[in-house]
């Protein structure tokens, strides 16, 4: 290689770092912590399609950190900026849905990280929140993650003590058949 | 069989929120009910089917009901597809 080509090599565009994964408590049955925060109840959600499990059993974390993660391994189904839809390895479906009325913000302090038809692990980080975004248009940020086909399964539980903290990765909710 | 269409009018399409009341109405029927966007198609009793169809605003929804109560069912849907 000659001295010049070094100015000849076109400038690759910066591309976004793609953040790195956490470890996840995965097994089958397990939906892992979206987020890091505290634990509650999908009955304690600020919105009655929520708290009613309309859109399934589940729980959601009140974030402390703008970095959400998948929460099972599985297929990107559904990608809508706030929200990403994964079909699990095992059968469960999940939901996670960023804060309550977001869908208003059209995309606007998101940044997505995964695509309608990507393979994710449980871990693997899938939506960005920018939460000073989300505050300014007077919008809850929790994050809810819940499990869209619980008809087929006996019980969705929580995994653990409501009001906890957990760190993202960490198991929060068993499905059985 | 019943089939109808509908345009999504919602600034923000077919998302959670009319999702669940889609899929809460349609349960409460023994038809089956399918919805179709495009090449895309989803029973309307799945939630994650029918978030995956991706229906914007201006998207034409085809609704077909079958099965022994599909003319009631048809009618209870007509009534919820407002969004």
């Amino acid at each position: 290689m000659g001295l010049f080509d070094v100015f000849k090599k076109k400038e690759a565009p910066a591309a976004p770092a793609k953040p790195a994964a956490v470890a996840a408590e995965a097994a089958a049955g397990v939906l892992c912590a979206p987020v890091s925060g505290r634990v509650i109840k999908m009955t304690d959600v600020p919105d009655p399609v929520f708290s009613g499990e309309v859109l399934g059993r589940g729980c959601a974390v009140w974030p402390e950190d703008e970095m959400v993660y998948a929460p099972v391994s599985g297929t990107v189904t559904v990608t809508m900026g706030h929200a990403v839809g994964i079909q699990g390895d095992d059968g469960v479906e999940v939901l996670v849905h960023v804060g309550v009325d977001t869908v208003n913000l059209q995309g606007k302090g998101f940044t997505g990280y995964v695509k309608q038809g990507d393979a994710v692990k449980a871990g693997d980080p899938v939506i960005k929140m920018d939460r000073a975004v989300i505050a300014e248009a007077g919008y809850a940020d929790c994050v809810v993650l819940a499990v869209s086909n619980t008809a087929e399964f006996a019980s969705v539980e929580l995994a653990v003590e409501p009001e906890s903290t957990v760190a993202a990765g960490a198991a929060v909710v068993k499905v059985s058949k | 069989m019943v089939t109808f269409s509908y345009t999504v009018r919602g600034a923000m399409g077919l998302h959670a929120r009319p999702v669940a009341e889609l899929a809460t109405a349609a349960r409460a029927w023994e038809s089956e009910i399918w919805i179709v966007v495009g090449a895309r198609r989803s029973s309307a009793r799945d939630l994650m089917g029918l978030m995956a169809l991706d229906a914007r605003c201006g998207d034409e929804l085809a609704v077909s009901v079958a099965g022994p109560d599909e003319d009631a069912a048809a009618e209870a849907l007509r009534e919820v597809l407002t969004f």
